[in-house]
């Protein structure tokens, strides 16, 4: 691809992830310390801390957040894989594989032309024809093995952050003074 | 029982804690990702306002990656995705915290200069 593309080819699709990183990291934290304060409260938990050991309450908070990015993320997702596998098979050329559903090799859109052409100019084209050919449905396809990812994620990403910061800084040890 | 501080600055304890954090989300996420990717990567056809648009589902997408090589094949080129995701993350912990701390002081600074010009006005009057 850089061969093909330069390095300006290995950053298509850019566009697409960085608005949903800016919406989703704000959404993310602001749900998760929001239903983590009303769960579990804002007391450190894990690892460094008095209580040690895994607070549930605060694995339950960050699963919550999962849904929501879901949401978010499955439209963003889609075009910006969609985005990236048009500039994959235009770099491949013709017969390029479409993403891991390889069995369905991508058609010609001209023989004659010798190779695959570009079908999208970027995230805004494709994302315009992707609702122009398929209609709005299409940006929902993979919801729910998106949902359930994003439930996974932030389960595991949210509660190793909250139970290891702590342990970073210090130690609790208990006292043997006396036994 | 005592806490013993071990000398980590809170923003290195961040960095570290949200690498990590990172880094392990990633693992966990790896194998439904690559389902997700199949299905949205999918060669869209047919379909139209009313049809189905997508002709590989999730139990496809899974048997599509088994088949190109067991289990394993989830978490092919998981050394980019973990090592870029701990930088990320820890970037986004330490700039979330960061943030935060500004927002508290700034909110705390405009608290006390409140308080400071309702106290003046007060003696003042």
């Amino acid at each position: 691809m850089a061969r093909t593309e330069g390095v300006a080819g290995m950053y298509r699709g850019l566009g697409p992830p960085v608005c949903m990183m800016m919406v989703m990291n704000s959404m993310n934290f602001g749900a998760f310390y929001w239903a983590r304060d009303r769960l579990a409260g804002p007391e450190p938990v894990g690892w460094g801390t008095e209580k040690g050991g895994i607070d549930w309450r605060v694995v339950a908070a960050a699963t919550s957040v999962g849904p929501l990015c879901a949401m978010v993320s499955t439209p963003f997702e889609l075009v910006k894989l969609q985005v990236q596998l048009d500039a994959a098979n235009h770099s491949r050329g013709s017969g390029a594989v479409a993403g891991s559903a390889g069995k369905m090799k991508m058609k010609q859109n001209d023989p004659s032309a010798g190779g695959y052409r570009r079908k999208y100019s970027g995230s805004a084209h494709a994302a315009r024809a992707l609702m122009n050919t398929y209609g709005p449905r299409v940006f929902m396809l993979g919801h729910g093995v998106n949902t359930v990812r994003e439930c996974v994620f932030n389960a595991v990403f949210f509660s190793t952050f909250e139970h290891v910061v702590h342990g970073f800084r210090y130690v609790h040890f208990h006292s043997r003074v006396g036994n | 029982m005592y806490r013993r501080d071990l000398g980590v600055s809170q923003a290195a304890a961040t960095a570290i804690a949200g690498g990590v954090a990172g880094a392990a989300g990633w693992l966990a996420n790896l194998p439904l990702d690559c389902v997700k990717s199949g299905v949205q990567g999918q060669c869209l056809g047919g379909g139209g306002w009313n049809g189905s648009v997508g002709k590989v589902g999730f139990v496809e997408a899974f048997r599509e990656v088994m088949g190109r090589g067991g289990f394993g094949a989830f978490f092919a080129g998981a050394t980019p995705s973990l090592v870029r995701s701990f930088i990320v993350s820890g970037s986004r912990f330490t700039a979330f915290t960061g943030a935060m701390g500004a927002f508290q002081a700034l909110r705390e600074q405009n608290t006390s200069l409140a308080e400071l010009s309702r106290d003046t006005g007060a003696n003042g009057e």
